[in-house]
């Protein structure tokens, strides 16, 4: 059986970098987490997964893998991946009253790595990789103790240096991991730094803007 | 924000206008094809092969497989924001007020976060 996202046998000459990001993230997902188990979280994203593929389709309209997920995680799950431009401060506060900020937070990290690895494929033209096999453990419990709440959904790490939006997940700091390790690696690339905003990529600076504010623009993302 | 030094980036206004659909792409070079493969990876669109494959006839090996990395990691980024509910940054809130407004960025949902960070401050809303 071939490695996980081999994307050169696909024809791409994909990074070596990007491709190790995208086989960490698989195998951090399959493992616990601070919050959910290994099991859990590869359920969370077969369910980001299938949302995300119906994001065209009315809610009521969609069908998803069966789960044993709470349903407060499902409903998590399934409207970052599909229907995130809908999410405001009263569904934040209702879907974390049920499952708590840290897990929340975990759940988003997965489903916004899914959808990032996965739109990379599609991208591509090319097959999503299989999800990998949930790997057994307990969760740590882990959650970043410098926390502010700067009027976020949830707390976020304060004082902060670096690109605001990085710190957006860093209630819990193994899933700021997560997500993060790929935006470095997918989008401050050949050696440039998503810290320090260097850009040495082969589309000009310009051109890398453009197309990522189109894309934040698609999906009605005021940030 | 995401659009973020794209302020600088892309300073002239018909550029900005084609990040919310409207004119100028074609100033850049493949801009109308970035902006087309932008918007085909996000919607999942029946036109992302036509996408593709022009953007893959103008753009190198290299800068194409660049061009699908941003497309698809600004997906995650996105929603990474939206559900963390993260508002702007003061510095950011600052530089961006003239564009967000020009390119009607204040009515996308999102806005409400910033506005409500600002009054968590203390400070003046704004719009």
């Amino acid at each position: 059986m071939s490695e996980p996202f081999d994307y050169p046998a696909s024809g791409f000459a994909v990074r070596t970098s990007i491709q190790q990001a995208h086989q960490n993230s698989w195998d951090l997902i399959s493992k616990p987490g601070s919050f959910w188990t290994g099991e859990e979280r590869v359920q969370v994203a077969e369910q980001a997964r299938a949302a995300r593929l119906q994001r065209a389709e009315l809610p009521f309209n969609r069908d998803y893998p069966s789960s044993s997920l709470p349903d407060g995680a499902l409903e998590v799950t399934r409207t970052i991946a599909a229907d995130a431009k809908k999410i405001n401060s009263k569904w934040a506060s209702e879907q974390i009253a049920l499952i708590e900020s840290g897990p929340y937070i975990e759940i988003a990290s997965i489903v916004v790595t899914v959808t990032a690895i996965d739109a990379f494929s599609e991208a591509l033209g090319r097959e999503h990789e299989v999800l990998p096999s949930p790997q057994p453990g307990e969760p740590s419990g882990e959650q970043n103790p410098s926390v502010a709440d700067i009027g976020g959904y949830v707390p976020m790490m304060e004082p902060w240096k670096g690109p605001n939006v990085a710190r957006a997940l860093s209630l819990v700091p193994a899933a700021n991991a997560l997500f993060m390790s790929n935006v470095q690696e997918m989008y401050a690339s050949n050696g440039g730094s998503f810290s320090d905003m260097v850009w040495n990529g082969p589309l000009s600076r310009p051109q890398a803007e453009l197309l990522a504010a189109r894309v934040s623009s698609v999906n009605e993302c005021f940030y | 924000m995401l659009l973020r030094e794209s302020s600088q980036a892309i300073s002239q206004d018909v550029e900005l206008d084609a990040t919310v659909g409207g004119k100028g792409a074609e100033l850049i070079p493949a801009g109308k094809e970035l902006v087309a493969f932008g918007e085909a990876v996000t919607k999942g669109a029946d036109d992302l092969d036509s996408a593709r494959n022009s953007l893959q006839g103008l753009l190198s090996k290299e800068a194409f497989l660049e061009a699908a990395a941003i497309a698809a990691i600004f997906n995650g980024l996105v929603r990474t924001a939206d559900s963390s509910g993260i508002p702007l940054d003061d510095s950011t809130k600052k530089n961006s007020e003239k564009f967000r407004g020009d390119l009607g960025l204040n009515n996308f949902p999102g806005a409400i976060n910033t506005e409500r960070h600002t009054q968590h401050n203390g400070g003046t809303l704004i719009r």
